[in-house]
């Protein structure tokens, strides 16, 4: 059948046709910890476009509501730097208060809630105002954060203490904690808002609570093959819009986790570069980019496909990333 | 600095709770782990390599040219680029029964990180082990000062000031140390990554 015998050059060229449509025109940005940058790439060919330095130890970014500015923790520097994604030049910075690792942007587009590593607080930012608005105590090393999509809620989650909180984003109180597995990384709201997605660095699991009644109501183990379990540690997470794919970072495992959001199961790992970190679809959610910090790239992972497509080297130890449409 | 607050930065490193960057962080699972990095005991091959299994290989050690390959390129004073180019030259030269040759120098590769890892845990352990009793040495001396007051001989405040720059340099040290196991685990993995490369 010689038709069938071209299938898999045909399939091939299919999908770079489409990975060419569906990231044309869209960047991926990294955040290099140890390499103080930020590096640049077309998210199309995955050539590097440029790489800007900035504070030192550049951990979380974000971008602004409009996608013309990245917001980036320089954790040592103790503030916020700002990049103009048109002109990739530095504008002032805005305050953090102390260790500033990772943030969120409320969906009014002007307040960044800061975790501030060293001192047990969460910063709100004023970014219009360019001043720390309010402080709120947490757990013991602030880390992930979490906006909840209709703005009402923050969640921060305490490395040492275990727990997920919830912050009434009104009276800025923390009104509800929640006890997860060990060294709590990243939290990652479903998009209706009415689950959240919290991983456990040192437990190796995912925590899926209930946003109405804050109850853990799923825990996902994870469990790969030959591979030694305290490799497996649970850190970022990306969930689609549509409710059914959610993928979690599994450290130095070098996994990416693809988990079913309807039944929790995970149904496939995926080998990527080594310690992977942190994640970001791009526009359509037709692409995934994970960050690598042992290997110092980036992977491109095809979601329709459930596939790696390939790794390209970006900064030192790259921590966290964004994709601008 | 007031001795009320070494205090507090040594009991905190004693704890392994956080008192700025030259104190210990949290420790992980295991109580003798003092690095902010996860422990991660060991890197078996399926955490780097994606090609056909490893068994039935025999032993890599026998093999003419994966053995040497190994020898050269493992140390930690190979510079990266040296051990990458070394190993361009390998599979150039196109050794005899080529797959079994990448897979064995894989294996060689993955038993060397393991004896050099092995090595800088116990290490790192050592060292965290020696920094708890050195933090209770530092806690008793800033009872004795506290007590001493304004009396405090000018031998113990120097001895005080010994102790506290040595605990800190120590801690600096190991922190340092910390970074080592993901560093051979990038020479690991980069050099695994090449070396599949030959089998596509």
């Amino acid at each position: 059948m010689p038709c069938c015998r071209r299938l898999p050059e045909l399939s091939a060229a299919l999908a770079a046709l489409f990975w060419t449509a569906a990231a044309a025109g869209e960047t991926v940005l990294v955040s290099n910890e140890k390499g103080n940058s930020i590096t640049a790439l077309d998210a199309d060919s995955l050539a590097v476009i440029r790489t800007i330095r900035v504070g030192q130890r550049p951990r979380g970014i974000l971008l602004s509501k409009d996608h013309k500015f990245l917001y980036i923790c320089a954790s040592d520097d103790n503030r916020i730097d700002v990049l103009d994604l048109d002109t990739y030049t530095l504008k002032p910075p805005l305050p953090s208060g102390p260790d500033p690792e990772t943030f969120a942007l409320h969906p009014d587009g002007n307040h960044l809630y800061v975790s501030n590593e060293d001192n047990s607080l969460v910063s709100i930012v004023d970014i219009a105002g360019r001043r720390i608005e309010g402080e709120i105590p947490v757990g013991v090393e602030p880390e992930g954060m979490a906006v909840s999509p209709d703005g009402k809620w923050t969640v921060n989650t305490s490395e040492t203490t275990n727990m997920a909180h919830f912050v009434d984003n009104d009276s800025h109180q923390v009104v509800g904690n929640v006890l997860v597995d060990s060294r709590p990384r990243h939290a990652e709201w479903t998009s209706d808002g009415a689950q959240v997605w919290v991983s456990s660095e040192i437990g190796g699991t995912v925590s899926v609570i209930d946003a109405a009644t804050r109850q853990v109501v799923h825990k996902i183990g994870f469990a790969v093959p030959g591979v030694p379990k305290q490799a497996i540690q649970a850190v970022g997470i990306a969930l689609t819009k549509d409710r059914k794919r959610a993928f979690v970072a599994l450290g130095p495992s070098n996994r990416v986790a693809v988990i079913d959001m309807e039944t929790f199961e995970v149904v496939k790992y995926l080998l990527v570069g080594q310690r992977v970190w942190n994640l970001a679809f791009n526009h359509d959610e037709s692409r995934l980019f994970t960050t690598n910090g042992v290997s110092n790239d980036i992977s491109a992972i095809d979601v329709p496909n459930l596939r790696v497509l390939k790794s390209v080297t970006v900064g030192n130890q790259p921590w966290g990333v964004v994709v601008r449409p | 600095m007031t001795g009320r607050m070494i205090l507090v930065i040594v009991f905190a490193a004693l704890l392994g709770l956080p008192s700025g960057r030259a104190a210990a962080a949290p420790p992980s699972s295991d109580p003798d782990w003092p690095c902010e990095q996860a422990l991660v005991p060991s890197v078996s091959a399926e955490m780097v390599w994606s090609g056909p299994p490893l068994d039935g290989i025999g032993d890599w050690r026998s093999d003419p040219t994966a053995a040497p390959l190994v020898a050269a390129i493992s140390p930690r004073e190979v510079p990266l680029a040296e051990g990458l180019a070394a190993i361009g030259r390998f599979l150039r030269a196109r050794p005899p029964n080529r797959t079994r040759a990448i897979k064995r120098a894989v294996a060689g590769l993955l038993e060397e990180n393991a004896t050099a890892r092995t090595r800088v845990i116990e290490h790192i352990k050592m060292l965290a082990e020696r920094q708890r009793t050195f933090a209770g040495l530092v806690s008793e001396m800033a009872n004795e000062r506290e007590k001493a007051g304004q009396g405090a001989s000018a031998e113990l405040t120097d001895r005080w000031t010994l102790t506290q720059r040595t605990y800190y340099e120590a801690q600096r040290t190991l922190r340092y140390a910390c970074e080592i196991p993901a560093e051979l685990d990038q020479r690991l993995g980069a050099y695994v990554r090449a070396l599949q490369e030959g089998i596509r």
